[in-house]
């Protein structure tokens, strides 16, 4: 995935980034937002690897930020650079474990749309049959979801271009894919820049089933990565989707989405990010887009959390 | 030529730094960089006392300017603050070592104030947590390092929302506490350092002491719009009110003038909960108007709507239309403010925050929309604060002043309810001393984008607002830093000197801000 032109000289220090960002709201450290790394590279001054490990590229600081900046590009090109001039071999190793783990099931031809589930909704096979069947028969699920090109995108490693043409390949003849995971979400709308890209959580929550069994005592958790990478259109949707159901969400008075930060290379104090989404508000359960959120509800709070996925089962989420 | 030491707290009449070129006239700039004399000592003291101090570059370069972007400073060293027992053992170590500290919130100084010349930086951004809500009696207490914007998402998952704050959302409580705080609901409510109701305050040798208009007055009279001379506020207790959207209006005038006096009127009246005006140069004046209800919305329709001599804007047009297309060689000024019309209007009602007639989060809207058409590497925003009487003179004279120097420039004017209890806050800050009941500001932005300007170039252009302020008394809100030459000019030595002997009895080192004010 290529930096897409940032611009860190840009940065007027303004600290829009800061009020939406979750490595701030649990350091306060300047030092550890797009704020403080812009103003590094500024000085010419690298930001440190376990400085940029404490973003979770929840990408809340896109949206906001009234300068030409791109602050993710950013960071994920500062963690680019990083990996090129160190060996950082564990999480080599991890990609190369995952790449080996890959299936090679071709996608068949008359798939109109195709689902790359994230990780962890690969590994739960009940229930990734269940998404399967909600978003209808003309979707495939992809034996090749890029969980490896997820892992290097997110640690900065460059993904051989071999590799990346073996994965897309298959993905052209779809006319939808259908993202799982909010980074390959992110990077695939660069990589395919024609293609319809939509998220699991739009495209699950879009669905008038699923939808009608939000209720208005819940909190809708918004996955955040694919929202920033989408903020215009995703705004607009989950908002109408708010107003339909009258339904609490995760989104906070600049239109963030508030991430639990669970899908992290680095998770750091989760629960202190649940408790501040769940702050205030009376809600009777939370549903949630993602599988890391909800298991993140599920392990910090007492609120009752159902994957959106299982919406329309009469049994409680496991 | 044997240039004299000079103490920190005196004014020489040519106050260059010592490593200056003899004999060439200076304007003030930048103050000279703190020597680093006992540093290694101060460092050591500071870890034996578990305060954590970052020296390296990339934990210093964030603080380096502020949003002014035209005064630099290297500090030695940044401490996150974390409580006020922190604090406290900072400024006992910075006394006895005699090491400068500047204290800095949200950074939106725009003349240095917040950039430390050498020595500590304080950045309070380590102290944002809300202690308490308390809805039935309207109050929340806080550590003052919060943005306002993160006090209002606080605040708004109890439906609640506070009184008045600056329209920037990065601005901090602690820092706002300490020069004023103007909103354009400032007309109701006062200015936000009024709606403090106790503060905790870390003084300059380290007491952790609780103050309010009962508790240590004296401290609280000095502390609260007190440029942060008089030590660092650590906590707060606000005054809050449900959160309403509002409704707003806007009328639009030809004159400044008039729109300056309907403004004033509706003001003296309560005809409104939120006044100001907004002007593209002298050319697009705009009064805007909100309320927080749908009644007094009415009200306003009924009473005042047909009383105002601003037209809607459909008029405007027509006649901005008719004015040049009989002067044809501004048609670039017509561009620009027909461009500017069709990028802003949609930034300022953006769709996501209407409904209907109602926007939610102004604040937001505001302050994405200053950032994104007003902000840019440097900001110049000097400022007149009169009485009721000379404002209208003050804007005037102002106007010509950017039309000498910039194409494009924005005025933003509002009315400050005065607290009459509070007229001993008041002395040495941006309220007026001959004001009472309202005093009034306007901002004098110029339109900067990134294009390059000499610091030279822009220090003349805020030289010559402030002389207009000399000229008529009042006083500014960003009097600080950079412009302090002109604080013993517009309050007189007797004031200065009041204070300057206050600051050195409860700063004896002269280390806590020493560049801001004297």
């Amino acid at each position: 995935m290529r930096a897409k032109d940032y611009d860190f000289s840009a940065c007027n220090g303004c600290s829009l980034c800061l009020l939406v960002c979750p490595s701030w709201r649990r350091r306060r450290d300047l030092r550890l937002t797009a704020h403080g790394f812009a103003k590094a590279l500024q000085h010419d001054e690298a930001p440190g690897w376990d400085d940029l490990l404490s973003c979770g590229l929840c990408g809340a600081c896109d949206p906001v930020c009234p300068r030409p900046v791109k602050p993710t590009d950013m960071i994920l090109d500062l963690r680019r650079r990083h990996m090129r001039e160190r060996d950082h071999n564990d999480i080599r190793g991890q990609v190369a474990a995952a790449r080996e783990n890959i299936a090679r099931a071709d996608i068949g031809g008359n798939a109109d749309s195709v689902l790359l589930p994230d990780m962890l909704l690969a590994g739960r096979t009940r229930l990734l049959n269940q998404v399967k069947e909600l978003l209808g028969p003309s979707v495939e699920v992809a034996g090749d979801a890029g969980e490896d090109i997820v892992l290097a995108v997110e640690a900065g490693l460059d993904v051989p271009e071999g590799r990346l043409g073996e994965f897309l390949r298959p993905l052209e003849s779809a006319k939808t894919v259908i993202a799982g995971d909010g980074l390959l979400f992110r990077a695939l709308r660069g990589w395919m820049p024609h293609k319809s890209i939509r998220s699991l959580g739009e495209a699950l929550s879009i669905i008038a089933g699923v939808r009608a069994q939000v209720r208005e005592n819940d909190l809708y958790l918004v996955e955040s990565r694919a929202y920033h990478a989408d903020f215009p259109h995703l705004r607009r949707y989950y908002r109408q989707l708010q107003r339909i159901r009258d339904c609490v969400m995760n989104i906070d008075l600049q239109g963030a989405a508030i991430p639990t930060g669970a899908v992290s290379m680095r998770p750091l104090e989760v629960k202190r990010q649940v408790d501040w989404i769940l702050h205030g508000r009376h809600v009777e359960r939370v549903v949630a887009e993602s599988l890391a959120d909800a298991d993140a509800v599920a392990r910090y709070s007492d609120v009752p959390v159902t994957y959106l996925g299982q919406l329309t089962e009469t049994h409680a989420y496991d | 030529m044997e240039i004299p030491i000079i103490e920190p707290g005196v004014l020489p009449p040519d106050p260059v730094g010592e490593d200056s070129l003899s004999g060439i006239p200076r304007q003030q700039t930048n103050p000279v960089r703190w020597t680093g004399r006992n540093w290694s000592e101060f460092v050591v003291e500071l870890q034996q006392n578990g305060v954590e101090i970052r020296a390296e570059r990339a934990a210093c370069a964030p603080f380096v300017t502020d949003a002014g972007g035209t005064a630099f400073g290297m500090p030695h060293g940044v401490v996150i603050a974390r409580n006020a027992a922190q604090i406290s053992s900072l400024m006992q170590a910075a006394q006895r070592y005699r090491v400068p500290v500047t204290a800095r919130g949200g950074g939106l100084t725009t003349e240095g104030e917040s950039v430390a010349f050498g020595g500590v930086l304080l950045d309070m951004g380590g102290m944002s947590r809300v202690l308490d809500v308390d809805v039935e009696n309207l109050m929340v207490r806080t550590e003052a390092g919060i943005f306002w914007h993160g006090l209002a998402e606080h605040l708004r998952r109890h439906g609640m929302d506070y009184l008045s704050a600056p329209l920037n959302m990065t601005a901090t409580v602690g820092g706002t506490l300490g020069v004023g705080g103007i909103d354009i609901n400032s007309a109701r409510f006062g200015c936000s350092a009024d709606q403090a109701m106790s503060i905790q305050v870390v003084t300059p040798t380290g007491d952790i002491v609780e103050c309010s208009d009962g508790e240590n007055p004296e401290l609280f009279q000095r502390v609260i719009l007190g440029y942060g001379q008089f030590g660092i506020i650590t906590e707060a207790t606000l005054k809050i009110r449900p959160y309403t959207p509002l409704r707003m209006h806007y009328l639009y005038y030809r004159s400044l003038a008039v729109a300056i006096e309907d403004l004033q009127d509706l003001n003296r009246h309560e005809a409104c909960d939120y006044s100001g005006i907004l002007t593209m140069m002298d050319r697009a004046v705009t009064l805007l108007v909100a309320f927080d209800t749908t009644e007094k919305q009415q009200e306003f329709d009924r009473l005042w709507l047909p009383r105002l001599r601003g037209h809607g804007e459909a008029v405007f047009m027509l006649r901005s239309m008719l004015y040049y297309a009989l002067r044809p060689w501004r048609v670039r000024e017509a561009l620009f403010l027909f461009r500017r019309r069709m990028s802003l209007f949609p930034a300022l009602q953006p769709a996501e925050y209407m409904h209907g007639e109602e926007m939610d989060d102004r604040t937001v809207v505001f302050s994405r929309a200053v950032w994104k058409y007003w902000g840019g590497r440097q900001m110049v925003i000097p400022d007149l604060a009169t009485n009721e009487e000379k404002f209208i003179e003050a804007v005037e004279r102002g106007n010509a002043v950017c039309k000498k120097y910039f194409s494009h420039y924005t005025l933003y004017c509002v009315g400050i309810r005065l607290r009459p209890e509070h007229q001993d806050h008041y002395e040495l800050s941006c309220i007026p001393s001959d004001a009472s009941g309202f005093a009034y500001g306007c901002e004098f932005e110029p339109m900067l984008e990134d294009g390059v300007y000499s610091r030279d170039g822009l220090q003349s252009f805020k030289n010559e607002i402030f002389d207009i302020g000399l000229d008529l008394g009042g006083s500014y809100y960003r009097f600080g830093g950079m412009m302090k030459g002109y604080i013993r000019r517009m309050f007189g030595d007797a004031v200065v000197d009041k204070h300057l002997a206050m600051k050195r009895r409860s700063d004896p080192a002269f280390i806590l801000n020493r560049d801001v004010i004297f």
